[in-house]
């Protein structure tokens, strides 16, 4: 996922750590590396693999009903991918994975541009030595993709080069999950953060101070890309705008991404939400219960919130709620981080 | 309100036009301090966007000419002062971060990329018919009468400064609908470049202004809108350099603050453009892209120098210096001065990581002079172009990097510089 408008901020603050001693941070680096990131990215190559079978059938057999299982099947596979877009870090770093698996928003058409130029051509440059790794961001993952099997200008039913286009997207996006995959399941999360002064340090409270910061610009995205600018909260709506709007996952997108929080805060042993108790226990609860709420609020927005014949008042008002729950959980989270001690620099994709 | 002019003030004051002798540099910096530093850096905004504004006058004129006459030489003259009022512009686009009042200007001289298809004809095939984010995606006002903009129904008859201003310009919401300033122009002068990551800019005869030999059509509308453009800019740009003169609400904006404020102001400037604007969003994500439309200039392929002087205004920010139009320089008090004051190593360390991005940034322009420009370098496959690029992407995040040191040892807080996304990790992107 593309983010063209973020913020560095460089605080001056001083922080003194709460829980510093050494293991502090490990039950909760290692339960979310291995329950949330590693099972998510497993979960993510598997349906990768599934997408690109589909694909190869639905070329090998063109119909309306291989159509629809391709469809089902990236379907599955983007939802798989909200469990972990929270994570900008680590083996999805290279080779531009994490932007190549969803290049979005993109408000200039970039992708089906793209497409268009590569189905018109050679075929035969895609097979060349490490033409994915370096081909443009916006043709190597699910925003291409979902144009492929919905944007009515592309017809892989009818159109070899299209199909052909389809089945070579899929199988590198499965090749690349993969990969990812495999390489969360070989390391740990300390393996991805280094001593750049060399003055030494606590190398799993650096990664967990990443995964935090992570967390947090996500939050951001999702109230922010997801779910404000598309219907105009503060300017102009345009549905068109929001995410995998053309497969209509745009709102599931944010019920996955908002059920994955909770589970970050409550996983590992111990999990962040029992350290925020011994530092903060009003704080904490006061983060448990928005995130609780945000699962809630995104569960009562109508199926048809992105696609309904709704105002853009009406759809504003189903908003709100659910807009102050995200809000309130990136306050409570980020005063919680510096309480626990991580030096955060409001480094967010948000525009307040 | 009289103007009380310091010795650096009045070496900048346009009647004047000379340079500052050496001994009277000297002397002012000995006596740095951060309100002299906030004042020539107003100084030098006052200089860059008044010939900003002389340049884009001069632009009129070929344009005049021109029209007057519409033959290739001409074209090309009118094309040349187009690149020669880039010169100007691009140093200033340094005060837009951390100056308000520039930020909220500049989408109306410099907004890019465009869709060009608002303005005037397009190639279909390429650019395609239609677009899910912009209703006018090819609208093509200069073929149109009238237009239906956001449900309304919009009399373009007459295609003046006041009709592009204010209903064209981001028409319908969408930022896309980029329909004034210097990227309007350049697609008149231009045309769009059909050349793909191959070399070559844009092709437009000038027979598209010839009203008696008129060619794509609608010769004497286009001749209109490019004139309007034109003289809308020219407004514009008055507008800002108004702003830095002593009085103008630019510079009482950033004399109001406190001098560390006024710091903190150039510093945002420096970092923002450098690292999210510039190295980011005008640079990394073409890389990613291997885009010829994420090409600032993307018509007239001269993005190699709008770059070169970006990072040329940086480091004039950083040193207090601006090389002026007529070969006149403006020097005074600087933010390096006052660097050097404390910590004499840093200030040298970033004076060199300035050179090292000018020198990167050179090393783009040298391979333009071959052929190769931004295009060409960012196009999927040419692994030593992108190199180049990349060369580049990594000074600015470099000299981003002690920026934030500077912002440290000037104890100043509270900085938000722009950044990107696409710069998270430049290192590992590319499979070597």
């Amino acid at each position: 996922m593309k983010h063209l408008s973020k913020l560095m901020a460089f605080t001056m603050s001083t922080i003194t750590p709460l829980l510093a001693s050494a293991g502090t941070w490990e039950g909760p680096l290692t339960g979310i590396t291995s329950q949330i990131v590693t099972q998510g990215y497993q979960a993510y190559s598997a349906s990768s693999k599934s997408l690109q079978d589909l694909s190869s059938a639905l070329c090998a057999s063109p119909s309306a009903q291989t159509l629809e299982a391709a469809k089902t099947a990236f379907k599955i596979n983007a939802q798989d991918w909200q469990q972990v877009q929270w994570l900008n870090f680590g083996p999805v770093t290279y080779f531009m994975r994490y932007y190549a698996f969803e290049y979005w928003p993109d408000k200039k058409g970039v992708t089906q541009r793209q497409l268009r130029a590569l189905a018109q051509g050679d075929p035969s440059i895609m097979d060349a030595p490490k033409f994915w790794t370096s081909a443009s961001i916006a043709v190597r993952g699910l925003t291409a993709i979902e144009s492929l099997l919905y944007h009515p200008d592309f017809t892989p039913v009818q159109s070899t080069s299209h199909c052909l286009l389809l089945e070579k997207i899929t199988a590198h996006h499965a090749k690349s999950a993969d990969a990812v995959f495999k390489q969360w399941q070989e390391g740990k999360a300390e393996d991805w953060v280094f001593d750049e002064e060399g003055m030494g340090f606590d190398p799993e409270k650096v990664a967990l101070e990443q995964f935090l910061q992570q967390w947090l610009e996500h939050m951001s995205a999702v109230k922010d890309a997801k779910l404000e600018t598309p219907i105009g909260y503060n300017g102009r709506e345009n549905l068109k705008l929001a995410e995998f709007y053309r497969s209509n996952l745009s709102l599931k997108a944010i019920q996955k991404n908002v059920q994955t929080y909770r589970e970050i805060y409550h996983t590992g042993s111990p999990s962040l939400f029992d350290l925020a108790k011994q530092s903060d226990a009003n704080l904490a609860e006061q983060l448990e219960q928005q995130l609780t709420e945000n699962t809630k609020l995104a569960l009562q927005l109508p199926d048809d919130f992105f696609h309904g014949n709704y105002t853009k008042e009406q759809r504003f008002d189903l908003a709100q709620p659910l807009v102050k729950s995200i809000s309130n959980s990136q306050s409570y989270l980020s005063s919680l981080v510096t309480k626990l001690g991580f030096q955060i620099g409001f480094n967010s994709r948000d525009g307040d | 309100m009289k103007r009380l002019l310091t010795p650096i003030a009045i070496c900048v004051t346009g009647a004047m036009l000379t340079a500052c002798s050496p001994a009277a540099l000297k002397n002012e910096s000995a006596a740095v301090t951060a309100h002299s530093v906030v004042i020539h850096y107003a100084d030098i905004a006052e200089a860059v966007y008044t010939d900003s504004l002389t340049t884009a006058q001069t632009l009129r004129t070929a344009i005049n000419t021109l029209l007057a006459n519409p033959t290739e030489a001409n074209l090309k003259a009118a094309r040349t002062a187009w690149i020669a009022a880039r010169v100007p512009y691009q140093q200033s686009e340094v005060y837009r971060f951390g100056n308000p009042i520039v930020d909220e200007w500049e989408g109306k001289v410099n907004a890019w990329p465009l869709d060009e298809g608002l303005i005037d004809y397009v190639a279909a095939d390429s650019y395609g018919t239609e677009s899910d984010l912009n209703p006018l995606y090819a609208a093509n006002v200069i073929a149109s009468t009238s237009l239906v903009i956001g449900g309304v129904k919009v009399d373009t008859t007459n295609i003046t400064p006041e009709l592009i201003a204010e209903s064209l310009q981001e028409a319908d919401g969408v930022e896309a609908n980029v329909a004034s300033g210097y990227h309007a122009i350049e697609f008149l002068l231009w045309g769009q470049d059909l050349n793909g990551t191959n070399p070559g800019a844009g092709e437009r005869p000038a027979t598209d202004f010839d009203v008696n030999n008129c060619t794509n059509g609608n010769c004497d509308r286009r001749r209109d809108y490019l004139v309007a453009a034109t003289d809308l800019l020219i407004s514009d740009l008055e507008e800002m350099a108004n702003n830095w003169k002593q009085g103008g609400a630019a510079r009482v904006a950033l004399l109001e603050q406190t001098p560390e404020q006024g710091l903190a102001t150039i510093l945002t400037g420096m970092g923002s453009l450098a690292y999210g604007e510039l190295g980011g969003e005008r640079t990394k994500l073409g890389l990613m892209l291997h885009d010829p439309e994420e090409e600032h200039d993307c018509f007239s392929d001269n993005t190699h120098w709008s770059h070169y002087y970006d990072a040329k205004g940086i480091k004039n920010a950083y040193l207090g210096e601006y090389q002026r139009v007529d070969g006149s320089w403006v020097k005074g008090a600087s933010l390096s001065n006052l660097v050097a004051k404390q910590n004499k190593q840093l200030d040298n360390e970033m004076k060199q990581k300035l050179n090292d991005t000018e020198a990167a940034a050179q090393a783009m322009v040298d391979a333009a002079g071959k052929g190769q420009t931004f295009d060409v370098l960012i196009a999927m496959n040419n692994t030593k172009g992108n190199q180049l690029v990349q060369n580049f992407v990594d000074s600015l995040v470099d000299e981003t990097r002690t920026t934030e040191d500077i912002i440290h040892l000037l104890n100043l807080e509270g900085i938000a510089l722009e950044g990107s996304d696409s710069l998270d990790n430049p290192s590992a992107v590319f499979d070597n």
